[in-house]
C-alpha cells in the first residue's frame, strides 16, 4: 500500500501494464514530449520505451481510428482523448467502429482499445473544456465506461480496462488528478461493473460516481450530524450498470439521492432512477431524488461558474427534504 | 434548555405505552432522579425517573396511550417556555386517528378523496391492512411515510376474515388481536357484540360501580378470548402417584436448596414434549411450527392480574438451575420488573393451582402455543395395591391441547408417558 496521488495511480497502472503486456501501448496529443496536459503520462516513456508512448497530430479522428486498427492487429492500444470534450471530433471512430465492429464480424475479432477522457469542470476552463459526458457512452452498446473516484480505483479500473476484450472508455475527472489515497502495489484490478458501498448507512442511500462522490462523503458527514444515516454506493462502472448493488442498497435505507457533475437533462441519474422506480419502487419511502448541473453549458465567468457547481450542501438538501 | 421526557422502549415489541400515572403535577418542581411517571405496557408497569432538576411541563395527561420514543412532556428550568410543537402523536384513550384509520376509503382527512402516500407506505399498509385515509402524512411533502405508519394500529387479516367482518357489519379494529386476524376471531367479536348491555334499574345501577381496565387486564381479556377463539380445547385428566417426586423433593432439598414440586414438574414435563413434539408446537398459517427446544411458560400470579415468565431452554437445565431461574423470575414478575423477553418465546405452559386445593380445572391454551397443563393438589387417596387398600399422594395433571394439532391419542400418550416419568422420576436421568 502506498499513498500516492490519482495522476500517480494512473502512470503506475500503465507502467505495470506496459510492462506485462509488450501489445499494450499509448498514443494521444501532448503524451510523449510534455507528459499529458495534467502530467499523468510523466515519463513513462523513459519507464517502458518511448516507441510505446506517441505523440500525435492533433486528430482525435486519427487517434482513435488508428486505436481500433492497431486493435483489430492484434495490439491493446490505450488513446488519450487530452479533453473529454473532443469525443465530439472522433465520435463516428468511437460508436459506429469501435463499439460495433466486435458485434458485427460475429465475434470474430475483438477490440480492446482503452480511451482514456479527463474531463469535469476545472476552474474557470469555459463550455468546451469543462463537460461531463459519459452518459452519451453510456447509451452506446458495445462499449464500457468506468468512472473511478479514488486513486486505489483509478490503478485499478485502469488495469482492469486495459485488459479487457472490449472498448472502455475511462472517464478521470481533471480535479481529482492530485488527490492523494492509499494504493495497494503491484496487482490491483477493480472488476468492471461491480459498484461499492465506499460508506455504510441506513436512512438514506447517496448514488454517485467520480468526482462527485466525494462531495456525496462529505455530505454524509454533515448529515450524521443531524441524525440522518447516509449510505454512499460508489458506481465506479456506469456501462454495464451494477443494478444489484444500486437495488440492495435502496431496498435497505429507502430512499435515494443521485448526484453527478454532468447535466441532469438525460444524464446517468435519469437511468439510475429509471432502474430503481422499475425494479424497486415499493421500497421507496419518498421520491428519487437528483442533484446535478444545471442544464445549461458550463459558465467561463468564475462567478457563474461557481453558482454553477454542485456542492455538499446541495446534496444534504436534497437528502434531508426527503424525510 | 428543557430537556424532553420521553415514552420509553421497554422490549423489543413494544409500540405504546400508557401513561398510568404522573407522580407531579404539571408545573410542579422536580429533581433528578424522581420517579416523573408510571408506564404501564400490556403486561409491564415501570417507573420513569427525571434526569434533570427542573419544573415538569405535561404534555399528555394520564390515561393517553403513546407511542414509544414519543416526547410526553419537558423539564425545563424555572420560567422557561415549553412548546410542544407539531399534531400530538398520542391521545386521550385509545387514539382517534386509528378509529378513522378503519372507516371506509375517502371519509379520511376531511373526504380530501385521494391519499398520498410513499410506495413503501402503501405496500405495508396493504400487508398490515391499514387503511391510510385516516392518517396525517408527515413525510416528504407531507406525505404518508412509512414511520406515520405506527401511528396506525396494525390489523392483519386473512382474505376471508376481511370479507366476513365485512358481511357481519365487525369493526376488525374491534377484534381484540396480537396476530392475523382469522374468520374464526371476527365471529367471536360478532358474537360478544350481541351481549347485552350491563344495564339496569336506576336503583341497581346507583349499586353498580365501573372502573376502567388495567392494560394488563386488557391484555389478559384479549388474549384469552383469542385463544378460545381459535383453538378447538380437549381436556384431558390423570392421576399420577407422587410417591417418588415427593422423596426425590425431599432429598433434593437436603442439599440444601429448597426444591418445588413445580420445579421437578418443568422438568418432567420437558422431557415427555420431547418425546412428543406436537404437544411442543404451535400453528403458523397453514404450517406447524415445531420447537426442538423447550421454553417453558410458568403462570404466576399477580395482585392485579396474571403473568407467564418463561424459563428458556429448559431441556439443557438442572433442576437447580430451573428452580433459581424459576424464583428470579417470579420475583421480578411481583414486582413489575419483568422485560418483554422474558415473558415471550414459550413453546408450553404449566399452571400450577394446587395451593388452593384445586383437584382439576381446565386451563386456557397460551397462544401461539398447542398446550398448557394445570397441576392440581396432591391428594392422599386410597388405591389398590397388591390386593391391598392403601393410601397414596396423588396428582391429579390437567391438560388443555388444542386439537388442531393434538389428536386425542396423541394427547392421551403424552399424558400417560407424563405419570410414568413422574411416578419413576429417575426415567428424567435417560
Amino acid at each position: 500500500m502506498k499513498n500516492i496521488t490519482f495522476s500517480q495511480a494512473t502512470l503506475e497502472a500503465m507502467q505495470e501494464e506496459m510492462q506485462r503486456d509488450p501489445k499494450v501501448f499509448v498514443m494521444g496529443e501532448d503524451i510523449a514530449r510534455q507528459g499529458g496536459i495534467f502530467g499523468q503520462f510523466k515519463d513513462l516513456g523513459s519507464l517502458v520505451g518511448a516507441e510505446r508512448v506517441i505523440d500525435t497530430p492533433i486528430s482525435e479522428t486519427a487517434i482513435v481510428g488508428a486505436a481500433v486498427g492497431a486493435a483489430l492487429a492484434g495490439m491493446r492500444p490505450v488513446a488519450d482523448m487530452h479533453f473529454a470534450d473532443f469525443f465530439g471530433v472522433c465520435m463516428d471512430e468511437v460508436f459506429n467502429q469501435m463499439a460495433k465492429i466486435r458485434y458485427m464480424f460475429g465475434g470474430q475479432t475483438k477490440v480492446p482499445v482503452v480511451v482514456r477522457a479527463p474531463d469535469g469542470m476545472g476552474k474557470g476552463a469555459a463550455a468546451q473544456h469543462s463537460q461531463s459526458v459519459e452518459a452519451w457512452f453510456v447509451h452506446i452498446p458495445g462499449i464500457q465506461v468506468v468512472v473511478p473516484s479514488n486513486a486505489a480505483d483509478a490503478k485499478g479500473l485502469l488495469k482492469s480496462a486495459i485488459r479487457s476484450d472490449n472498448p472502455v472508455v475511462y472517464f478521470e475527472n481533471k480535479t481529482l488528478f492530485p488527490i492523494k489515497g492509499d494504493v495497494p502495489e503491484g496487482e490491483h484490478l477493480t472488476p468492471i461493473g461491480k459498484a461499492c458501498i465506499t460508506r455504510e448507512g441506513k436512512d438514506v442511500t447517496l448514488i454517485s460516481y467520480s468526482a462527485m462522490l466525494l462531495k456525496c462523503l462529505t455530505a454524509a458527514e454533515t448529515l450524521a450530524k443531524e441524525g440522518i444515516s447516509a449510505e454512499v454506493l460508489d458506481l465506479r462502472t456506469l456501462s454495464p450498470l451494477d443494478t444489484e448493488a444500486i437495488l440492495a442498497s435502496v431496498r435497505k435505507t429507502s430512499r435515494v439521492v443521485i448526484a453527478h457533475e454532468a447535466v441532469k437533462q438525460g444524464g446517468v441519474g435519469a437511468e439510475v432512477a429509471a432502474i430503481i422506480a422499475e425494479e424497486a419502487l415499493d421500497a421507496l419511502d419518498a421520491p428519487i431524488a437528483r442533484v446535478a448541473s444545471p442544464f445549461t453549458p458550463v459558465p467561463f465567468s468564475p462567478t457563474l461558474e461557481e453558482a454553477y457547481r454542485v456542492r455538499p450542501e446541495h446534496i444534504v438538501a436534497a437528502a434531508k427534504k426527503l424525510f | 434548555m428543557a430537556v424532553n421526557v420521553l415514552m420509553p422502549k421497554l422490549g423489543l415489541t413494544m409500540e405504546t405505552g400508557v401513561i398510568a400515572h404522573w407522580k407531579f403535577k404539571h408545573g410542579d418542581a422536580v429533581k433528578a432522579g424522581d420517579i416523573l411517571y408510571q408506564v404501564e405496557t400490556d403486561k409491564l408497569t415501570n417507573d420513569i425517573t427525571a434526569e434533570i432538576d427542573g419544573v415538569l411541563h405535561i404534555k399528555f395527561p394520564e390515561g393517553s396511550v403513546v407511542p414509544v420514543a414519543q416526547v410526553v412532556g419537558a423539564i425545563a428550568a424555572p420560567g422557561e417556555a415549553v412548546s410542544f410543537d407539531g399534531a400530538p402523536a398520542g391521545e386521550k384513550t385509545p387514539p382517534a386517528a386509528p378509529v378513522a384509520a378503519n372507516q371506509p376509503a375517502g371519509r379520511g382527512a376531511g373526504g380530501a378523496g385521494k391519499v398520498r402516500a410513499t410506495p413503501k407506505a402503501k405496500k405495508l399498509a396493504a400487508e398490515r391492512g391499514i387503511d391510510l385515509s385516516g392518517l396525517t402524512g408527515t413525510g416528504p411533502d407531507g406525505m404518508i411515510a412509512v414511520k406515520d405508519l405506527d401511528k396506525a394500529p396494525r390489523i392483519k387479516t386473512t382474505p376471508l376474515a376481511a370479507k366476513v367482518a365485512d358481511g357481519l357489519g365487525v369493526d376488525l379494529a374491534s377484534v381484540s388481536k396480537d396476530g392475523r386476524i382469522f374468520k374464526a376471531d371476527v365471529l367471536a367479536a360478532h358474537e360478544s357484540a350481541q351481549v347485552p348491555a350491563l344495564h339496569g334499574p336506576a336503583e341497581v345501577q346507583a349499586k353498580v360501580r365501573r372502573m376502567p381496565m388495567s392494560a394488563m387486564r386488557q391484555a389478559i381479556a384479549r388474549n384469552m378470548s383469542a385463544s378460545w377463539a381459535v383453538s378447538p380445547m380437549v381436556h384431558y385428566d390423570l392421576r399420577a402417584d407422587v410417591t417418588a417426586l415427593g422423596e426425590l423433593k425431599k432429598n433434593l432439598c437436603l442439599g440444601g436448596k429448597k426444591i418445588s414440586y413445580t420445579d421437578i414438574l418443568i422438568k418432567a414435563v420437558s422431557h415427555a414434549l420431547k418425546e412428543h413434539p406436537l404437544v411442543n408446537a404451535g400453528i403458523d398459517g397453514n404450517e406447524i411450527v415445531l420447537h426442538d427446544y423447550v421454553n417453558m411458560g410458568v403462570a404466576v400470579a399477580l395482585p392485579a392480574g396474571l403473568i407467564v415468565p418463561v424459563i428458556k431452554g429448559v431441556e439443557g437445565k438442572g433442576i437447580g438451575e430451573v428452580s433459581d431461574e424459576l424464583r428470579e423470575l417470579a420475583e421480578k414478575a411481583l414486582q413489575g420488573k419483568l422485560v418483554t423477553e422474558e415473558f415471550s418465546g414459550g413453546t408450553f405452559t404449566i399452571s400450577n393451582l394446587g395451593m388452593f386445593g384445586i383437584e382439576s380445572f381446565t386451563p386456557i391454551i397460551n397462544q401461539p402455543e398447542s398446550a398448557i397443563l394445570g397441576v392440581n393438589a396432591i391428594v392422599k387417596t386410597a388405591v389398590e395395591a397388591e390386593g391391598q387398600i392403601v393410601m397414596r399422594p396423588l396428582m391429579n395433571l390437567s391438560l388443555t391441547a388444542d386439537h388442531r394439532l393434538v389428536d386425542g391419542a396423541e394427547g392421551a400418550r403424552f399424558m400417560a408417558r407424563l405419570r410414568e416419568i413422574i411416578e419413576n422420576p429417575w426415567y428424567m436421568l435417560m
